[in-house]
């Protein structure tokens, strides 16, 4: 077999053959950087594209919901996590009457069971089809006609199609329409009429006490308010007239958005804040690494030089050689962060309890190229300053140094 | 002798993962509690039932099961692996390797599955967690194949 003529090109790739342990070990400093900015970078773009999409079709300003129970309505919007309460609805008619409210619609939430195996989270609500702004938008084909008692609509990841029939406490109903993904708690969630969710907690005996007065209740009111007016001028009308009769509280989307943003904010800092550590990291040591490699190699480099090497060549070759290297670690760790994102997506974002979308493969693939220029500068301009140095010594003294 | 244990080390790490990553790191659905109701999705009889039986065991058990089958083979193969001087013997095993990798995708894929709905830990968690393990399996098997055929080249010339 004939064996490959040598150039600069492939010495490079022979002297990062030759060093596997060090290379892999440069390698993976690269690759943390590369994983750390990617992986945190499109997890961000995911969880951002979740918050805004809430925020562009969530449609409501204010929900109103009984007191302490706030933090119930946020996990169940966001995370899709099962719980019911309930306040009185005649409150929805005084609601609307308020100067600056738009629209007004009630919702009724059921806990359904969640024990034992293979337990997934749904949430059933009631709502009202006259008055609902928030369930229609997210619609992926519009329904031709009311739903009835025995239909329903459901969430984008609860596993049914239209027109398939499920099953809820013994009682069947046919799926009319399917959401598209919310990235929220609507996704795990089973809508249907109010009446028809009344209907099933008298079957199931889910409630408890005043049961022929039920449907006078609803668990929380979506409120709308005119674009003239601010929420909050809103909310200041209602506080002193219904909070404590009705024993209520308000939550202000735009506020519960808000506190997510601060949070992805932090977030970003410690992702971005991470990365210029490994980055910064990785620079030093590809540096301190290539300098304390220079008297080793020294005989190397005089013996090519002598060979017919220009010192252009050699610098050339040492630049090269940190080059490939960059571009492994970047590879390496655009590829794992990559895989390991897609994979567990649903588990990063169900365990960090924020609506969240998967960003688009162009997005994703402009990301990875920005990260991978980033790597690949880190090689070349660690090892600048070794390669210049490298090829100043004297080549007959180097060869004759030990003699 | 390096490559022996290196590979051996490595197989027998990835085979012991493929047996705790359903059961404990990231496992299946619990086994179901005699008095609960479970609220779950079960796709049959062209139905689908938000409230299965009480106590019905659910798919991903059983992919559990299969998948220590499989890790106990791999951590086997692996132990041989490191006892075997010939290199066409590892180079054997290591393709051995590679279909058993191929098998235990397959398990929570096409042959067993996991249970219906996207939001069950089974599907979020064990599944791509599986999957990932297999792959990188058949690529270390596969490495492992051609290092090793590259050596026999050598010895052969």
């Amino acid at each position: 077999m004939q064996e490959k003529p040598i150039t600069i090109a492939n010495l490079a790739w022979r002297n990062i053959q030759r060093r596997p342990f060090r290379s892999c070990c440069l390698i993976i400093i690269i690759m943390l950087f590369s994983a750390t900015l990617f992986g945190g970078s499109v997890l961000m773009k995911n969880l951002s594209l979740g918050i805004s999409g809430m925020a562009n079709r969530l449609g409501a300003d204010i929900l109103v919901v009984p007191y302490g129970y706030e933090k119930n309505l946020e996990v169940a919007l966001l995370r899709g996590e099962p719980s019911s309460f309930y306040l009185k609805a005649d409150l929805m008619d005084k609601i609307k009457v308020i100067k600056g409210v738009k629209a007004v619609s009630p919702q009724l939430f059921i806990a359904s069971l969640n024990a034992g195996c293979c337990t997934s989270k749904v949430q059933l609500i009631g709502f009202d089809q006259q008055s609902d702004f928030v369930i229609k938008p997210w619609l992926q084909t519009q329904l031709n006609q009311p739903l009835n008692n025995n239909q329903v609509v459901v969430g984008s990841k609860i596993t049914a199609n239209v027109g398939d029939e499920i099953k809820f406490f013994n009682h069947p109903f046919k799926v009319a329409a399917k959401m598209d993904s919310t990235g929220m708690g609507f996704d795990t969630s089973v809508f249907m009429t109010i009446p028809t969710a009344q209907l099933l907690m008298k079957e199931a005996n889910l409630i408890e006490g005043d049961t022929e007065h039920f449907a006078n209740y609803v668990s929380s009111i979506f409120v709308k308010v005119d674009p003239d007016y601010q929420p909050k001028d809103v909310v200041n009308q209602m506080m002193p007239k219904y909070a404590i009769d009705y024993n209520i509280d308000f939550v202000m989307t735009k506020g519960m958005l808000s506190n997510i943003s601060k949070w992805l904010n932090g977030f970003s800092t410690i992702v971005y804040s991470l990365s210029a550590i490994f980055w910064v990291l990785a620079i030093i040591v590809i540096f301190v690494i290539f300098s304390s490699s220079l008297n080793e190699r020294k005989r190397e480099i005089s013996l090519l030089r002598i060979l017919g090497a220009s010192r252009s060549d050699l610098v050339k070759m040492l630049l090269r050689e940190s080059l490939i290297i960059s571009a492994l670690g970047g590879i390496a760790g655009i590829v794992i962060a990559g895989v390991l994102i897609y994979a567990f997506s649903l588990l990063i974002c169900q365990s960090i309890g924020l609506p969240c979308m998967n960003i688009s493969i162009t997005d994703g693939f402009i990301y990875a190229l920005m990260v991978f220029m980033l790597t690949l500068i880190i090689g070349p301009l660690s090892s600048i300053y070794s390669a210049l140095s490298l090829t100043k010594f004297d080549t007959y003294q180097t060869l004759r140094e030990g003699e | 002798m390096k490559n022996r244990v290196v590979t051996s080390v490595l197989f027998i790490f990835i085979g012991a993962l493929l047996i705790l990553f359903p059961l404990y790191i990231l496992p299946v659905c619990p086994l179901p509690d005699a008095q609960a109701i479970p609220a779950t999705t079960v796709a049959g009889d062209g139905h689908i039932h938000m409230h299965s039986t009480p106590g019905k065991i659910m798919k991903c058990f059983w992919t559990a099961r299969a998948e220590i089958g499989i890790g106990s083979l791999v951590i086997a193969i692996g132990a041989l692996v490191l006892f075997s001087r010939s290199l066409f013997v590892r180079m054997g095993l290591s393709m051995a390797l590679a279909c058993t990798a191929v098998l235990a995708a397959a398990i929570p894929t096409i042959l067993i599955g996991v249970c219906g709905n996207e939001m069950m830990r089974c599907n979020m968690d064990a599944k791509p967690a599986l999957i990932l393990l297999a792959i990188v399996l058949a690529i270390a098997a596969i490495s492992n194949v051609l290092y090793l055929n590259k050596q026999v080249n050598k010895q052969i010339r």
